[in-house]
């Protein structure tokens, strides 16, 4: 019985040796089975885009963001002319009336400020004399 | 491909997530702009009723304008006459020669000449300056009119008179008659300058009353909330208490002015446009309450 049990494992081998030849093996047999399969999928007739369930996600997706902007863009369209259609009544147009008289007031005011007055006396001599008066 | 199929529903998400905020940003920013193109066609309206007041006032600004083009030429010419004046009555007084006493006295006559034609041109600016000068009270303004009048006939008499002068005693005598003008001359010519000042925010005044009437007849008129009503009630009586506060100062200036029953001087003048300075300072403080009421 020991010597059979001998006889099945490999001697000529190390232990640590065994399991890096496994690894080698498999590793090279994915591989070998990624390339056949990329192959495969190579020889597979490719789908059109419209069957294709990515694609047609994007773009549904889009046309209603599109569609979204385009409704919310819509009223607002129309009522700009409801905005601007009547015409401007003389109240309404008093409160700008009124900023405009108020902004010409404030340069008017400070065209007069009074410790900028530009006719001041003529800075002359006013005691020009050959002789001293007597 | 469970991994890209969870990036395509995020993005899609984040489109439709960004969808959803930018769009009520968008209406704001339209409300904006819209708001905007209204108050600026609105804004560039020239008013009808200022461009005629503007149009139809009668103005001296053609003859100021020439005037005091006029003026800066002359205080040049002055300016140099009296440097001139000066060298040459220190070469008399140095040299005490008959020659140097000619020189002297034509230096002095020269810059004598001069002066008369600066203040003669100053006293014409000042005179066009008050006629166009509104909010002053005419009885005062008329007789500055006159006082300006007879100030610029007296100039120029004394011009003429500078003019025919010859000798040393003719220039003596040209000082004498000149000292006799000079008190008159600043008198009407300070107080003049006072009531120009004093009209300038007077008729300010008067406008930003205006407006406060007109604001008051068109704000409160409008159709507003209760709350609002009280509200614009309570900042149109504080702008109107600010417009009493004004109109007492004004009229303090005034009855200053109309005390100075002898000569008026430089001092007066100072004490009146500081006293002014107030009054702008609160004319400046109602023009920007007329400005937030209207803002209400």
């Amino acid at each position: 019985m020991i010597e059979n049990h001998h006889t099945e494992i490999e001697q000529t081998t190390f232990a640590g040796q065994q399991p890096f030849n496994q690894k080698v093996e498999q590793s090279a047999s994915d591989i070998e089975r990624a390339r056949l399969q990329k192959i495969e999928d190579e020889n597979k007739p490719k789908k059109p885009w419209f069957k294709n369930k990515k694609t047609i996600l994007i773009l549904v997706a889009v046309i209603l963001g599109l569609l979204f902007l385009l409704l919310i863009l819509m009223p607002k369209k129309e009522q700009l002319p409801g905005v601007v259609e009547p015409t401007p009544t003389p109240e309404a147009q008093a409160p700008n009336y009124m900023i405009e008289r108020i902004r010409r007031l404030q340069a008017e005011l400070k065209a007069a400020d009074p410790t900028k007055t530009d006719i001041i006396f003529p800075p002359v001599d006013m005691e020009i004399e050959l002789d001293p008066a007597e | 491909m469970k991994h890209k199929s969870f990036i395509y529903s995020l993005a899609l998400a984040v489109f439709f997530g960004s969808s959803i905020l930018v769009s009520p940003m968008t209406i704001m920013a339209h409300d904006g702009h819209d708001h905007g193109v209204v108050l600026g066609e609105n804004d560039s309206t020239p008013s009808a009723t200022l461009l005629d007041s503007q149009g139809t006032r009668q103005t001296h600004e053609a003859e100021i304008t020439k005037l005091r083009q006029q003026y800066l030429g002359e205080v040049e010419a002055y300016r140099r006459s009296e440097q001139n004046f000066r060298v040459l009555k220190q070469q008399y007084l140095n040299l005490k020669t008959l020659k140097s006493l000619e020189d002297a006295t034509a230096g002095t006559k020269a810059a004598m000449y001069e002066r008369t034609r600066v203040l003669t041109t100053y006293t014409e600016i000042i005179y066009f300056t008050l006629l166009d000068t509104g909010g002053i009270n005419l009885v005062y303004k008329n007789a500055q009119i006159t006082e300006l009048e007879n100030r610029v006939d007296d100039l120029r008499a004394h011009l003429e008179k500078i003019s025919a002068s010859t000798s040393r005693d003719d220039v003596n005598q040209l000082r004498d008659d000149f000292a006799l003008l000079q008190p008159e001359l600043e008198n009407t010519a300070y107080r003049s300058m006072s009531l120009i000042s004093m009209g300038k925010l007077q008729t300010i005044y008067d406008q930003a009353l205006i407006i406060l009437k007109d604001l008051d007849s068109q704000l409160l008129e409008a159709t507003v909330s209760a709350i609002k009503k009280t509200e614009l009630e309570r900042a149109f009586f504080e702008t109107q208490r600010s417009l009493n506060l004004v109109k007492a100062d004004i009229d303090e200036v005034d009855k200053y002015y109309a005390d100075q029953d002898e000569l008026f001087n430089k001092g007066d003048y100072s004490n009146i446009l500081a006293d002014l300075g107030t009054v702008y300072s609160q004319l400046s403080q109602n023009l920007s309450y007329l400005e937030e009421l209207l803002r209400l």
